[in-house]
């Protein structure tokens, strides 16, 4: 009975595969990405600008020897700039085999979500912001955006973010 | 210390250095004797009096060559820049009086006469060529005080401050493999976190040169 019990829960999950996500805040909104997809998550280290950059683009850190590309989240959503305070975050993820940062408000919690659990975005008609919105969730009366990561950025964008 | 002899004793310092042949002309106002002093490579880069070096062979550097070079360290609007101090003639203060010319593109400061030469001062974000317009909204020049003059050149760009002139190895350079977008950035001085700019690609790179 209970190898039955256990084989049909294995089934379930088989057939509705439950993933992590790492939650953020921008303004008021929480956004969710794929925690496969994140390294690690670092307080405000010194961000250098490097001369002609794209607008969506802060600067640069050094991360144990290496020079990451940090993008402007805010700006990415179209949310108006806000100054960084204690608890902003860098989130150190991996795009297309490109390390980058993320800089967010601040980082929530990890959350685990069955697929069924989410929904299609509503269409707004807005393009652009589309193409990255994995879908949606609620989380109580919360609604978590989930953004697909691959899709933050284009090819080209990627392209040009590469310094090496 | 008189400004003018600690300037020739750092000068004295880079003969001792793996670069070939120098050229050094320094115009002190008054020499005096002193005891030598070491000038730690972070001390600031005083030029007082301006000074002209120049490298033998530097024309023929190649990107990511192997080796250490020596780089000037300056700040433009707040961005932190480097060049390969063998791109450069020299620096200098920037004059009071700058001549203008007739319909002169938004990039160019103006002209003045230095040493001889006559020098056409480049705005440098602008050289940066992302948007000209934002560039004009949010433009001070009143932070310039100095200005960088182009070896073999009658170009120069502005900057805020020169802080440093120091040696880099070649493995302290993140360097840029595609340089088909801004061929004029090699790469980033990964401890600094400073780009490391060709200033003769960036200005060729320019449309009206």
């Amino acid at each position: 009975m209970n190898a039955v019990k256990s084989m049909s829960e294995l089934q379930e999950k088989l057939s509705d595969p439950v993933n992590q996500w790492v939650t953020f805040r921008l303004g008021d909104e929480t956004y969710g990405i794929n925690v496969m997809q994140v390294q690690e998550v670092l307080r405000i280290p010194d961000i250098a600008p490097v001369p002609g950059s794209p607008d969506y683009v802060i600067g640069i850190i050094n991360l144990r020897g290496n020079v990451v590309t940090v993008i402007d989240t805010r700006y990415r959503f179209g949310l108006a700039s806000t100054t960084l305070d204690e608890a902003s975050r860098i989130v150190i993820i991996e795009a297309e085999d490109q390390i980058i940062g993320i800089l967010v408000d601040s980082v929530a919690e990890v959350v685990e979500l069955a697929d069924s659990a989410i929904e299609a975005a509503p269409n707004v008609g807005n393009d652009e912001s589309s193409k990255y919105i994995q879908g949606v969730t609620s989380r109580g009366s919360q609604l978590l955006i989930l953004v697909d990561l691959n899709k933050l950025l284009s090819d080209e964008e990627l392209a040009e973010l590469d310094m090496v | 210390m008189d400004q003018g002899l600690a300037l020739d004793v750092y000068f004295q310092t880079l003969l001792v250095d793996n670069i070939t042949t120098r050229e050094i002309v320094a115009e002190s106002s008054a020499k005096q004797n002193s005891e030598t002093q070491a000038i730690n490579k972070k001390d600031a880069f005083d030029e007082q009096s301006s000074v002209r070096v120049g490298a033998k062979n530097g024309s023929d550097r190649k990107d990511n060559q192997h080796s250490d070079f020596l780089a000037l360290f300056f700040k433009v609007n707040n961005l932190p820049l480097a060049t390969p101090l063998q791109d450069l003639s020299r620096t200098i203060d920037l004059p009071e009086e700058i001549g203008q010319l007739p319909n002169q593109p938004a990039m160019v400061i103006g002209y003045i006469q230095n040493q001889g030469d006559q020098v056409v001062l480049l705005d440098t974000p602008f050289l940066f060529k992302r948007d000209v317009r934002k560039i004009k909204q949010q433009h001070d020049t009143s932070s310039y005080k100095k200005a960088l003059i182009i070896r073999n050149s009658h170009w120069g760009i502005v900057c805020d401050e020169v802080s440093a002139v120091v040696k880099l190895e070649f493995n302290e350079i993140q360097w840029r493999r595609s340089k088909v977008d801004k061929p004029w950035l090699l790469g980033i001085a990964t401890d600094q976190l400073r780009s490391l700019i060709d200033l003769n690609r960036l200005i060729a790179h320019q449309s009206f040169i």
